[in-house]
């Protein structure tokens, strides 16, 4: 079994990464991307994932028991023949761009706060049509995390996340490792 | 939408085949009928797919503007 931590960009999947690591996760990560002012902790990301679109998938037998973060637009590109546990974050679009506009401005990339509505809609349809895939696949089995409601109910969920993943996690660790100081794009509702 | 009508030439083996089609049918009471829901489907499936490709082409873009792609 694969574990894949998901969502889109800025949903709180470097944060879900360090609470199963803290639980006793082995990740595939490879540090190439280095912490930064959008992620202190670290992006906990293995490079070869964004390869997967060219059909790179040779690595993916390195991921078994094990857990690795692939931003959604990648899951349907992952190999059919192993089973995979998917935590899916998600988080207000809102509040997702906002944070996505602050990382490309860091970035020194273009982001016009006009484009947010289309770019909005985008990710709807994009998550929308990413579920009902989600649901016909046979070997992928789904748990949506609500970014937000882990912030605030960190003992509850480290608890679910572990019943889901059939693990025997150190949920006190997973606790600890939640930081709401970094949760700096919230919505006022 | 207005009910100005316009003609369309269509070769008379292609028209027999619909007529067929229509009498299996009863969705449809005329070729014209069956015809145009054809096409609005067409075009509909058309729009989506651009849709589809336009979507992708933007998420990639942020994407890579992330440095996730």
């Amino acid at each position: 079994m694969i574990t894949i931590v998901s969502g889109l960009p800025r949903s709180g999947t470097s944060m879900m990464m360090s609470m199963l690591e803290a639980g006793g996760l082995k990740l595939l990560v490879d540090n190439e991307r280095k912490a930064d002012d959008d992620n202190p902790k670290g992006y906990f990301e293995w490079e070869r994932v964004k390869k997967l679109p060219e059909g790179d998938i040779s690595w993916v037998e390195k991921a078994e028991g094990k857990v690795v973060k692939a931003v959604s637009y990648f899951l349907n590109h992952f190999p059919p023949n192993f089973e995979y546990q998917v935590i899916f974050m998600e988080r207000s679009y809102d509040e997702i761009l906002k944070s996505q506009k602050v990382m490309m401005e860091r970035r020194g990339e273009e982001a016009k706060r006009r484009e947010d509505k289309t770019m909005a809609e985008y990710f709807k349809s994009h998550i929308k049509k990413t579920k009902e895939w989600l649901s016909l696949q046979p070997n992928f089995y789904v748990i949506y995390v609500s970014y937000k409601q882990v912030l605030e109910n960190p003992t509850e969920y480290a608890q679910k996340i572990n019943e889901f993943l059939e693990a025997e996690l150190k949920e006190d660790k997973m606790v600890k490792v939640v930081d709401g100081k970094l949760y700096r794009q919230r919505s006022k509702n | 939408m207005n009910d100005i009508k316009k003609e369309i030439i269509i070769p008379e083996e292609l028209y027999n085949k619909l007529t067929e089609k229509v009498s299996e049918e009863d969705d449809f009471e005329t070729v014209e009928e069956f015809v145009i829901y054809l096409l609005k489907q067409s075009l509909s499936t058309d729009m989506e797919n651009a849709k589809d490709e336009k979507e992708e082409e933007e998420i990639k873009e942020r994407l890579k503007k992330l440095g996730y792609l």
